[in-house]
């Protein structure tokens, strides 16, 4: 039975718990930091952050709009990044959950490659040890019945994990609501994705990859793997707009 | 009283699925798996189409219930539950084939009590009688045989019944540590997450319930304290576990020397059957009762 | 708080000002949103838009330091449209008392001021008194000279012109809160206040709270479920600290400190004993000298007798008027009067104002013993940029110190419930608990008096002191025993018994206790009463969510404060639905009521506030070292060089340190032309000791920012994300630029001003993180309470070239 995450930013309060907890059970180390300006930090995800909340904000008729987006892989359905594999075993789905799994053959991949097919800008490398890597459901407390780290760790019910089937039943019920104070409100490519984002605004104003991104740099001739994923023929679709209304 | 109403389906399915799941972590308790295993799938089989509770909506008094006086305390007719009697001889054909495979040491008395129940020797309201505790004979048949196998016959009917009757006092307060339904004692906990959409912050501890060994009504109950003798300090309180199997545990009174096994769902990415959860417990259960330790209510098979 | 967190959750509207509770009260917040889903406006009073305010109904940004005309507007607002609650002002706040002749306002400065000592001579702001020398009354609110007159006549300067021009908020905003929080003085309705340090940490501080009092009792919000005015403290024990005398002017149980001027404990208890004739006011304070003595008893034990007023004599006394807070003290070891201190678990040289100066005070000092958990700003002082450690003379001992989870002990949270909670670990290495350094170094310390003698060993020697902190028998102390076999009334005590009660404290000498206000939570029968965790209640409690049988609260297990003004005079409540007590069948139900005595229409009850001498909430508060009705004054350091109020800029009684170091900008300085707040962040706790050393958090929050609307970067060509440089009069801080709409420009007076908010939690002992804000701030204070403004102070801010501590 597929596993899916529901996120809803709604109920986030940019609090970091799932960005520490995340780093925590993997044991990495802080990565150094320093001020830029903003309190979204590090600035982007590393080979040390599988897990970042980013933060936003604008002034929409004389009221400021702060939004938080913890952001993370969508361990996508038909993943992008698995299609665009060239090593054999190095980026697998794990059946049971859906989660995609970087292995240590990803060591072996084209990382450009591999980065640029998946439209939310995931995958990192890291340095030492040549991986490519990113969050993996956190397969290894799966395995042992236990909750991701992230979704654990919550404390305000932003993050949800369960059997997709039950994920999707609590994402309508969840927009339904969130949709009565703020009308803008949506899933994010809940069709095609096993991490669904519930926002309350427009999904650029919380970050550039909230949707997935359909353009491509290197405009290959034909579809691309991006256009693919943001097309409308996945067969889910259907049931997510049934249930988005 | 808060309980917990669980999906029949669904419990089917969670049945499966935590077996599966025991069997692949713990190898050893295969044998034991495979034998209570099939009999907890066809009870709950049972129980999917028993029917609930048919007689009068009970009118039940808030502070007599507030005070312990269970639901079934305060019937008008002789407080039990609905005779279920003449259901049982059908579902003997299903439930005792299926306990014969799983025991073979005892498949041949439960053929014998199998034929006695079909020629009328025993009388379907003996039977209910055994299944509750009553001393009755049959020939070729061990008193112990007889009561465990009429024991599980009746309970897909009793949980049925009180799953209707605990729905009548879901939102009376109970704060005793029998059961809200039939009085009964928990042979079970489980520290459960609350799903409160209306919440800031969502509880991360969770909140106990206790499960009725008789009917498996589950309810609150303050989740420090001992529900055998009520001590509530902390030192005395002992949390008996596996470091390896962390969410299992035995809650155990060095005051009063009773325990109650639970399971913590609080980090658990699926729930098990609580009776599935129950039997991988086991060698806990075992060791904590080496440690001089007396559970509140037995399982069927605490004592084997 | 006067009321409890699950409270919060009753309230029809919710005002939080000077709080960020969403983020630093999180478990608190959760209870207002409770409120918020039911339908209760809650509104954001805060110059920084936070995650508080993304939660809100709406959030009003205000100028720092403008809280008392920004509520002033809303007392006119409630007087002038009659939304006040007749009853309750009439029959149980001071309304109706009649002030004396002598009494005058003028210009900002109330009578009997004395601009020389910098204080008030409060004897004229007295009430005018009948033959038995009760206060005269006059109900029907009329004479001129009643409080209610005064009052309305007061705050009919606050106009929403006024009040908008020099809050920065506009009319319409002020309107908007005005009327929805206002909305709460139907009788059947209530609304909270929540407030913290953004109200205190002001030169006006208590009478930013005083006012929010007055606006609570004209609403009849006082002593009602989700009413009352709730202080959410900083840290979780700071209600229980205060309770057992972490400040100096106070000893436990809110006494006040002894001074010489009091020479013996007959004087002391003369002139700290209200006297009341009035038989229908409790007047509980009337019952102090039992609580004195009892707590001489539990400090001296068999030593404290008759003859010496039970230890009084071997007290060490203050001298009358000075002032022993943390900006007096350090100006005192700055100017060399102190050789050497303890710290535990905090970190002035990070967080009291005017850093530099705390800093180079502490270079004064011969010794210094730091109990902390890391190396802080504090402890290695020493060593800070700049100082050449072999010219510090001082020797530093740090002890390791047990963190939360390794000690038992209890807490009182900001709803005073006192909990105990449980030691989950043993302490790290030599690591101990505070209380067991306290108790072995004392215990040290009279070794070497016994053995050596000295100029006055017996405050040492006679105390009754334990050989080792055991948290379970400091507790029962607390609660207070029986000294000797008594009977009271027809109940017999042994000796060594637990109190049962605090109404069972004695005067004699045959009862001990270490703090009255904890006196019945701990006893023979019920053991620790700050253990329990029953969630038992009556359907009644249930209705306004409380749980009498979880944890215990002092005063006498009471939840509500005041509970006595939630019912009218026959003792039936003023909201049904959500009732605190209630008069039913000859007794009362509910809540414990604030005194069992009945209702007052029996002529046998007595008033409902009963801490106060004449029984009434009081709208005019006689007894404030800086007026009996709060006055806006702009803070010590202020952008503006007049405002509309009255001539007098500043409060004429604020405190200040007076050294070449305490340097304050002009009013309207143009050096300095930017209000600085400061605050507290997530993912820092307080001064950052603890935090800055979890790698994970810092690197989430690793250094040092400015929060900066887009219009001053403009103004100041900065960009997000610059470097940038802060400077008072007193110090730079470097930092970066975070550009933020969260920030707004303020309007005040017709031109802009600008405000910048920094966090307090960097230092530099975590390198180029940055280092204090607090060398910004000034050693400025309440005239009360000596807090300092953090709050509000003047800066600039460039664009830096170079950095150094980033």
């Amino acid at each position: 039975m597929p596993k899916a995450f529901l996120i809803d930013t709604s109920r986030c309060t940019a609090c970091r718990g799932c960005q520490v907890a995340c780093k925590e059970w993997k044991n990495f180390p802080a990565v150094p930091t320093k001020q830029h300006g903003t309190h979204q930090n590090p600035p982007d995800l590393t080979h040390y952050n599988f897990k970042l909340v980013r933060f936003s904000e604008h002034m929409e008729n004389g009221t400021v709009h702060w939004n938080f987006f913890p952001d993370q892989c969508r361990h996508c359905i038909d993943a992008p990044c698995l299609a665009a594999s060239a090593v054999p075993g190095a980026i697998i789905k794990d059946e049971a959950t859906g989660a995609i799994i970087y292995t240590e053959k990803s060591k072996k991949e084209d990382f450009a490659s591999i980065r640029s097919a998946c439209p939310y800008d995931i995958p990192r490398k890291d340095p030492k040890t040549k991986r490519i890597v990113k969050c993996d459901m956190c397969i290894d407390r799966l395995q042992a019945n236990l909750l991701p780290m992230c979704v654990k760790t919550c404390a305000m019910g932003a993050m949800n994990f369960g059997e997709r089937s039950d994920m999707l039943k609590l994402a309508a019920k969840r927009l339904a609501t969130v949709q009565q104070e703020f009308p803008k409100a949506q899933l994010l490519n809940m069709a095609d994705v096993s991490v669904i984002y519930l926002v309350a605004d427009a999904p650029a104003t919380y970050h550039k990859f909230a949707v997935a991104d359909a353009s491509d740099s290197t405009n290959a001739p034909g579809m691309t793997r991006k256009e693919m994923l943001a097309g409308a023929f996945s067969p889910l679709r259907k049931i997510a707009q049934s249930l988005q209304g | 009283m808060q309980t917990i109403e669980v999906e029949t389906p669904a419990a089917l399915r969670c049945i499966e699925t935590a077996l599966s799941r025991a069997v692949k972590d713990i190898p050893a308790l295969t044998p034991l798996l495979e034998a209570f295993g099939p009999l907890l799938t066809e009870r709950a089989r049972l129980r999917q189409t028993a029917p609930g509770w048919t007689g009068p909506a009970l009118s039940i008094d808030a502070e007599r219930f507030n005070q312990g006086a269970f639901v079934l305390a305060q019937t008008e007719f002789g407080g039990g539950f609905e005779d279920m009697s003449e259901l049982l001889p059908e579902a003997a054909r299903t439930l005792l084939p299926v306990m014969a495979r799983s025991f073979p040491a005892i498949a041949e008395e439960l053929t014998t009590l199998g034929a006695a129940i079909e020629s009328g020797a025993l009388t379907p309201q003996a039977l209910a009688g055994a299944g509750f505790g009553e001393s009755v004979e049959v020939p070729g048949v061990s008193p112990m045989t007889l009561n465990f196998a009429a024991s599980e016959l009746v309970r897909p009917f009793v949980e049925r019944q009180a799953e209707d009757l605990a729905a009548m006092v879901k939102v009376l307060p109970w704060n005793q540590a029998h059961c809200p339904v039939c009085g009964g004692a928990p042979n079970m906990s489980v520290l459960r997450r609350k799903e409160d959409e209306s919440e800031f912050i969502q509880a991360k501890g969770g909140q106990r319930f206790l499960r009725c060994s008789c009917c498996t009504t589950e309810w609150k109950h303050k989740r420090v304290s001992c529900p055998a003798c009520g001590c509530e300090e902390p030192d005395e309180l002992l949390n008996l576990r596996d470091p390896a199997r962390a969410h299992e545990r035995a809650d155990a009174c060095s005051r009063c020397k009773a325990f109650v096994l639970c399971l913590d769902t609080a980090e658990l990415a699926e729930l098990p059957d609580l009776d599935v959860a129950a039997l991988t417990m086991l060698p806990l259960e075992i060791q904590t009762r080496q440690q001089g330790y007396k559970p509140l209510a037995e399982h069927p098979w605490s004592s084997l | 708080m006067t009321n409890h967190f699950a409270d919060i959750g009753n309230a029809d509207a919710v005002l939080i000002m000077g709080s960020n509770a969403a983020e630093h009260h999180p478990i608190a917040f959760k209870w207002v949103l409770r409120a918020k889903d039911k339908g209760a406006p809650v509104i954001h009073v805060d110059p920084k838009f936070s995650r508080t305010s993304a939660r809100s109904s709406y959030h009003v940004p205000l100028r720092s330091g403008t809280d008392i005309p920004f509520m002033g507007g809303m007392i006119k607002y409630i007087l002038e449209n009659e939304l006040f609650f007749k009853e309750y002002v009439t029959e149980y706040t001071n309304a109706a008392f009649i002030v004396g002749e002598k009494f005058t306002f003028k210009d900002g400065l109330f009578s009997g001021y004395n601009a020389e000592k910098r204080q008030y001579d409060k004897s004229s702001w007295a009430f005018e008194k009948d033959e038995n020398g009760s206060p005269k009354r006059d109900t029907t609110l009329q004479h001129p000279r009643c409080v209610f007159q005064m009052l309305k006549k007061h705050y009919s300067r606050y106009t929403l012109e006024e009040v908008s021009s020099t809050t920065g908020v506009s009319q319409d905003d002020l309107l908007k809160v005005y009327k929805a929080y206002s909305a709460t003085g139907k009788p059947n309705k209530a609304g909270t206040v929540l407030y913290a340090l953004g109200w205190t940490q002001h030169t006006v501080g208590v009478q930013n709270i005083r006012l929010s009092a007055i606006m609570q009792l004209l609403l009849g919000n006082i002593g009602v479920a989700g009413g009352g005015i709730n202080a959410l403290r900083g840290e979780p024990n700071v209600q229980g600290s205060t309770d057992h005398c972490i400040l100096y002017h106070i000893i436990p149980g809110y006494m006040a400190m002894p001074h010489a001027g009091w020479t013996n404990l007959a004087e002391y208890q003369k002139a700290n004993t209200p006297v009341s004739k009035d038989p229908l006011s409790a007047n509980w304070w009337q019952n102090k000298p039992k609580y004195m003595v009892s707590l001489l008893k539990a400090w001296f034990g068999e030593n404290g007798t008759e003859a010496n007023g039970f230890g009084y004599d071997m007290l060490p006394k203050i001298e009358p008027g000075e002032d022993y807070s943390y900006i007096f003290l350090f100006d005192r070891m700055y100017k060399g009067q102190i050789k050497g201190g303890f710290v535990y678990g905090t970190n002035p040289a990070q967080s009291a104002p005017n850093t530099h100066k705390i800093r180079k005070a502490m270079d004064k000092l011969d010794w210094l013993v730091v109990g902390e958990i890391h190396h802080t700003e504090t402890s290695d002082f020493w060593h800070r940029p700049g100082a050449n450690p072999k010219k510090i003379k001082t020797e530093v001992f740090l002890l390791p110190s047990a963190q939360r989870g390794e000690k038992e002990g209890t807490i009182s949270n900001s709803g005073r419930w006192h909990m105990w909670h449980y030691k989950a670990a043993e302490p790290l290495g030599q690591s101990k608990p505070m209380g067991a350094m306290v108790v072995d170094i004392m215990n040290t310390v009279r070794k070497l008096y016994k053995a050596e003698g000295g100029a006055y060993p017996d405050p040492i020697l006679k105390l009754d002191f334990p050989a080792t902190y055991q948290p379970d028998a400091l507790a029962k102390k607390i609660n207070g025993q029986f000294t000797r076999d008594v009977k009271i009334g027809d109940k017999e005590f042994k000796k060594g018994h637990q109190v049962p009660s605090f109404a069972l404290l004695q005067a004699d000498g045959s009862t001990c206790s270490l703090n009255w206000l904890y006196c019945g939570g701990y006893t023979d029968e019920a053991g620790n009463l700050a253990k329990r965790r029953d969630l038992s209640q009556t359907p009644m409690q249930a209705a306004i969510n409380l749980f009498p049988n979880f944890s215990w609260a002092w005063p006498v297990n009471r939840r509500i404060l005041y509970n006595r003004a939630s019912v009218d005079l026959n003792g039936k409540p003023y909201a049904p639905a959500k009732a605190v007590i209630a008069w039913e069948g000859g007794k009362w139900v509910g809540d414990v009521p604030d005194g069992g005595w009945p209702p007052m229409s029996t002529g046998k009850g007595k008033y409902p506030f009963i801490m106060q001498t004449e029984g009434h909430g009081q709208l005019y508060g006689p007894g404030r070292e800086d007026g009996p009705f709060p006055e806006h004054y702009e803070p010590a350091e202020t952008p503006v060089k007049s405002h509309a109020f009255s001539g007098q800029l500043s409060s004429p009684v604020y405190k200040r340190a007076i050294s070449d170091m305490d340097v304050l900008a002009a009013p309207a300085d143009p050096r300095f032309p930017i209000v600085l707040t400061t605050y507290s962040m997530t993912e820092h706790w307080c001064g950052g000791g603890d935090t800055r050393n979890t790698p994970a958090l810092l690197e989430a929050e690793p250094q040092q920012y400015v929060e900066m609307s887009p219009q001053l970067a403009e103004e100041k060509g900065i960009k997000n994300g610059d470097f940038v440089v802060v400077e008072s009069a007193r110090g730079k801080v470097e930092a970066v630029a975070m550009v933020t709409i969260r920030m707004r420009p303020f309007k005040i007076q017709g031109r802009i001003i600008h405000e910048i908010g920094m966090p307090f939690c960097f230092g530099w002992t975590t390198p180029k993180c940055g280092d204090a804000t607090n060398r910004l701030t000034p050693s400025v204070g309440d005239p009360n309470t000596t807090i300092p403004e953090y709050k509000a102070s003047l800066v600039n801010i460039r664009k830096a070239t170079k950095v150094t501590e980033l």
